[in-house]
């Protein structure tokens, strides 16, 4: 701690023990697990009896017979594609909505905040069909301004089934809001004041100040969004099963089912390594093109 | 910190070991215990001790069930000195999930609430995780004399052993209004409908009452094929080909369900399938005046629903050789117990013994052992009494069961589940549906029988 | 943002976009509170009707009654102790590990970044496999250890949150810092630590519903019905295949919101008033 370093200079001993329970925990908790993965991604295991070697078996299935995997690539790719940057949007435009100087903001925060917090509620399956089902609150307001309830039911439509789970993730916009938020209250305000003086406009303190700022922030909801949209599993579980025609077959879904199922585990490692290369590599172009974009008040 | 950084790096050599020498569940079934024994506190047994000790149990279902089976283990730790239970109960999201992991670490409980036949289950059957129960009841440990043998082979997989006791039994059921009948001017045929085109006639009139539907979706692929397919003489599942039904049996089957759907008397596939529990059924909510469920949905059915409804046997024809009285579950014993004799005798105690099943209150279906039915009677509410009429009626107008499914049945199930969605949102014809079937069912168990 | 000129009007067209949201908002929770006061025969059958007929708490007492004696209040409790402890090892281990990675350079530093961002990729439901049969082995199955100890380590998501608000933080501030004298850990304590408690709370409360809302961690470490956390037990009234008590399941299901929600609106504030009160003069 008393190293008298230079800046340009490593500081080993300290950074490493700043970041020591990060090597303890992953070396604990989450190396082996990381190691099993890859292990068994080459296996025949069926969980209930030891793993056999087969090579490179699961992957030949993959790419080969597999029909399922595309299906639930195709459905991952155009969730997250379309979902993801409608939240963020929304999210951001609540954000600076909610970062004015207005009564009840508190109240509203929280009003906005709690479909995050419900979403993972036990009800929430039984909520969504009583929403988008055919005698669901939305078909009754349709039928209320056309005079006629469609007959249909949104959630098991296939034209519109993943459609209604892009909406549930717009819907939840909460946390990454609040993210926002807290990146915009990051801003100090002498730069905005500055920029007044100058004569700048909204738009332009917008363009000049508020989103060069935020950019960490906004690189950092971008990641982690585009993480989250290839894990999303649940909502594909619970509300819709991943049907019907399979056009809400999530990726982690399919995985999941391979594994607990039909106990296919060293299979579904085999999809789980794919996926895991696909997503490392999109973050990691994120990431590289970050520096073109991404605005950093300090070099750390 | 530093008590628990040591802990840590334990952790870490522990779990390499683990995985070298692999989790597997009955990879040392030549040594069943002494093995994998956990370092720590888990509760499991410490005393391979034949007189008792303690049992663990786990069991899925919901806050009746759980309250009244609790009140039973403490009966039984009563008088059974020396016997006591660590119960694991929970509802049935991740239930099989949770098992699969407790069997992959060697650590499943001593008593297992299962549905032997169901795919989940089976898994857990061919893998040797379940001790066969044979021996426990030529011994007498388990008593089965007041157990119908066309019950107990429920519990028998496709080796021909015993690998659970069954806990209840239930049946099929067709459940209508008679509120919506009786403004329709129909009468309710008391012994079920002829046939499916009587029901058909029915539910024009039945439809026009309620403004909705007629019946709600009646053509569940899981539910109703396997019914439709006994009426024919055929079964669900087979042995070498994966499935037991031909081509003209799919496609009558799918040729009603299309008809009806179009003609607006039952739902469409969408709207069907966001019908998630009984619940919340379309007759529950007055929109249909006819549905099917098993016998041990019925009282929830009306307690939903609020108001008087009616049980009747499954349409014609040959319903009698149709229907049949399933078991709802089971209860089986773990392979690696070692207090498999104080597992057999309690389960015994718990499918027998009258004070017990009153408290139990046919929870879990119909009690299997006809003194404790019998016993049971003066005591049930009036659904449950509706329910054991019914049970009697079928009882005396059922075939045998199904023969158990073979390996591979989980994905067959989705298989046709796939194809259910395929045919009913117009994706594909009936004809290549069953051609697509046949093929990758075949393809299927031959594939589960490497 | 907006200019102190601002009208009149313009207020009310966000006080009025913001109440359309928050109806949006606010509907499933206003249906479940509605669903938890009916009678379980009217839940479904007048599902759409927001205002129950009779208001009827008697769901509220079945359903807090538990399971074989087991009341809602020992889960409760459970998940508290849990949560709790979760959310303080969270923020010790996160703010620490951040600060490393956004402001020492030391040799490596990519690679164990990497093994950040790496965990964030791993597919959960596979990975907990070998970690169930680790902590099993250890012996820490049927104790809350699992679900708490590595909260203490470091979690990758706020770990990458926090240092990028870290690094929204001018170098200069360090910089004065050091030439006042300030070593590592007292740059961190008395420069960073306040500047980011926008991010802190932010991790906070997320962490808090997080832990608070793990099913499935929870379900398959404790064992014992006592030791079960608020997720598990709501699911113990649900059995598709004989029948659910909606109504009770509804009423705790709401019982089991409130913290959550009231942490969020108690601590939201600090979201906004971190910054303003330190007196950062960029």
């Amino acid at each position: 701690m008393t190293q008298k370093a230079v800046r340009a200079g490593y500081e080993n001993g300290t950074g490493y023990l700043f970041i020591l329970p990060w090597i303890i925990g992953f070396t604990a908790f989450t190396l082996i697990p990381f190691v099993a993965l890859f292990y068994f991604a080459f296996t025949d295991y069926d969980l209930l009896s030891s793993p056999g070697w087969v090579g490179l078996d699961n992957f030949i299935r993959m790419f080969t017979v597999d029909e399922k995997f595309l299906t639930s690539l195709k459905v991952t790719f155009f969730y997250v594609l379309t979902a993801i940057p409608l939240r963020l949007i929304f999210a951001l435009f609540i954000a600076m909505l909610l970062n004015m100087k207005i009564r009840f903001v508190g109240l509203y925060r929280t009003a906005f905040y709690i479909p995050s917090i419900i979403g993972g509620s036990v009800a929430v399956a039984v909520m969504w069909g009583q929403l988008f089902g055919l005698n669901g609150a939305v078909n009754g307001i349709i039928g209320l301004f056309t005079g006629t309830s469609p007959n249909t039911s949104w959630i098991a439509n296939p034209d519109t089934a993943l459609w209604t789970l892009i909406l549930m993730a717009v819907w939840q916009f909460g946390s990454p809001m609040i993210i926002f938020l807290a990146g915009l209250k990051n801003i100090p305000d002498s730069y905005y004041e500055a920029a007044v003086v100058d004569g700048a406009n909204g738009f332009h303190r917008f363009v000049k100040i508020t989103l060069p700022l935020l950019t960490p922030v906004i690189l950092f909801n971008l990641v982690m969004q585009i993480i989250g949209g290839f894990m999303t599993f649940t909502q594909g579980l619970i509300i819709t099963s991943g049907g019907p025609l399979d056009r809400t077959l999530f990726y982690q879904l399919y995985v999941y089912r391979q594994g607990f199922e039909f106990l296919d585990m060293g299979y579904a490692a085999a999809l789980s390594c794919f996926l895991l290369l696909i997503v490392a590599v999109l973050t990691a172009l994120v990431f590289k093109s970050s520096s073109a974009w991404v605005h950093y008040e300090s070099k750390g | 910190m530093k008590r628990r950084f040591s802990s840590m790096m334990i952790a870490a050599a522990a779990g390499i070991l683990a995985l070298t020498g692999c989790s597997g569940g009955n990879s040392n079934t030549a040594e069943p215990d002494g093995t994998a024994q956990p370092a720590g506190q888990t509760a499991s047994s410490s005393t391979p001790d034949a007189g008792g000790g303690n049992l663990r149990i786990i069991w899925w279902g919901n806050q009746e069930r759980h309250d009244l089976t609790s009140k039973v283990l403490d009966l039984y730790s009563k008088t059974n000195p020396g016997t006591t239970f660590t119960p694991e109960y929970q509802g049935f999201d991740g239930y099989f999930q949770k098992l699969t992991l407790l069997a992959a670490s060697n650590n499943m409980p001593d008593v297992v609430n299962f549905y032997v036949g169901s795919s989940d289950s089976n898994q857990f059957l061919d893998k040797g995780l379940l001790e066969p129960m044979d021996q426990y009841v030529e011994n007498g440990t388990i008593n089965v004399a007041d157990i119908g043998e066309n019950t107990l082979s429920g519990g028998r997989a496709a080796d021909g052993k015993l690998y659970g006791i069954p806990l209840g039994v239930n049946a099929r059921v067709m459940i209508v209004d008679p509120a919506v009948y009786d403004k329709a001017g129909l009468t309710i045929p008391e012994k079920g409908y002829a046939d499916w085109e009587a029901l058909h006639e029915d539910l024009g009139k039945l439809k026009e009452v309620t403004g909705a539907y007629g019946a709600d979706d009646l053509f569940n692929i899981n539910f109703t094929l396997a019914y439709y397919a006994r009426q024919f003489g055929q079964t669900i599942a087979a042995e070498e080909t994966g499935i037991g039904f031909d081509e003209k049996l799919y496609t009558d089957f799918f040729t009603y369900r299309q008809g009806w759907s179009k003609e607006g008397l039952i739902p469409k596939m969408d709207a069907s399938l966001s019908v998630k529990n009984p619940e919340e059924s379309f007759l529950v909510k007055g929109q249909s005046a006819v549905m099917v469920a098993y016998t041990n949905q019925y009282p929830g059915i009306v307690k939903a629903a609020g108001r008087p409804l009616q049980m009747i046997l499954m349409p014609g024809p040959d319903s009698d050789k149709a229907m049949d009285v399933r078991p709802g579950m089971h209860f089986s014993i773990s392979v690696n117990s070692t207090q498999k004799e104080a597992a057999a005798k309690f389960i015994s105690y718990f499918v027998n013994d009258v004070e017990a099943n009153k408290i139990l209150n046919a929870n879990r279906g119909m009690p299997v052992s006809s003194a404790v039915r019998a016993a049971l009677m003066e005591q049930f509410e009036p659904e449950m009494k509706a329910v054991a009429d019914y049970m009697e009626v079928v009882a005396e107008h059922s075939g045998p069961l199904d023969p158990p499914a073979p390996a591979g049945a989980t994905e067959i199930d989705k298989l046709m589940v796939d194809l259910e969605q395929q045919i009913m949102y117009e994706q594909t014809s009936i004809k290549d549906a069953y051609a697509k079937l046949t093929q990758e069912a075949a393809a299927i168990v031959a594939r589960n029988k490497q | 943002m907006m200019p102190n000129t601002q009208k009149n009007a313009s207020r009310l067209t966000v006080h009025l976009v913001c109440l359309l949201i928050g109806i949006v908002s606010l509907y499933p929770l206003v249906w479940m509170v509605a669903s938890s006061l009916k009678e379980s025969s009217q839940v479904f059958v007048s599902a759409h009707s927001l205002i129950p007929t009779s208001w009827d708490f008697g769901s509220y007492i079945s359903g807090w009654r538990g399971f074989a004696g087991i009341t809602f209040g020992t889960f409760f409790k459970n998940t508290v102790i849990i949560v709790c402890s979760v959310v303080a090892g969270t923020l010790v281990s996160c703010s620490l590990i951040a600060y490393g990675f956004a402001r020492i350079p030391f040799r490596l530093k990519g690679f164990w970044f990497a093994t950040v961002m790496l965990t964030l990729l791993l597919p959960g439901q596979i990975v907990q496999i070998p970690q169930y049969i680790i902590f099993y082995k250890i012996g820490w199955v049927n104790t809350f250890l699992p679900l708490i100890v590595p909260a203490f380590f470091g979690s990758a998501f706020f770990i990458f949150l926090l240092l990028q608000f870290i690094r929204t933080i001018p170098y200069e501030l360090d910089e004065a810092a050091k030439i006042d004298g300030c070593s590592r850990f007292g740059i961190f304590y008395r420069v960073i630590l306040p500047l980011i408690k926008p991010a802190l709370v932010t991790a906070a409360i997320f962490e808090f519903y997080w832990a608070w809302d793990n099913f499935f961690g929870a379900l398959i470490y404790l064992g014992r019905p006592q030791l079960y956390t608020l997720s598990v037990a709501l699911r113990l009234f649900a059995d598709p295949s004989s029948g659910t008590d909606w109504s009770a399941m509804f009423a705790m299901a709401t019982l089991s919101l409130i913290p959550p929600i009231l942490v969020f609106f108690i601590f939201q504030r600090y979201i906004v008033e971190g910054i303003s009160t330190t007196g950062l003069k960029g």
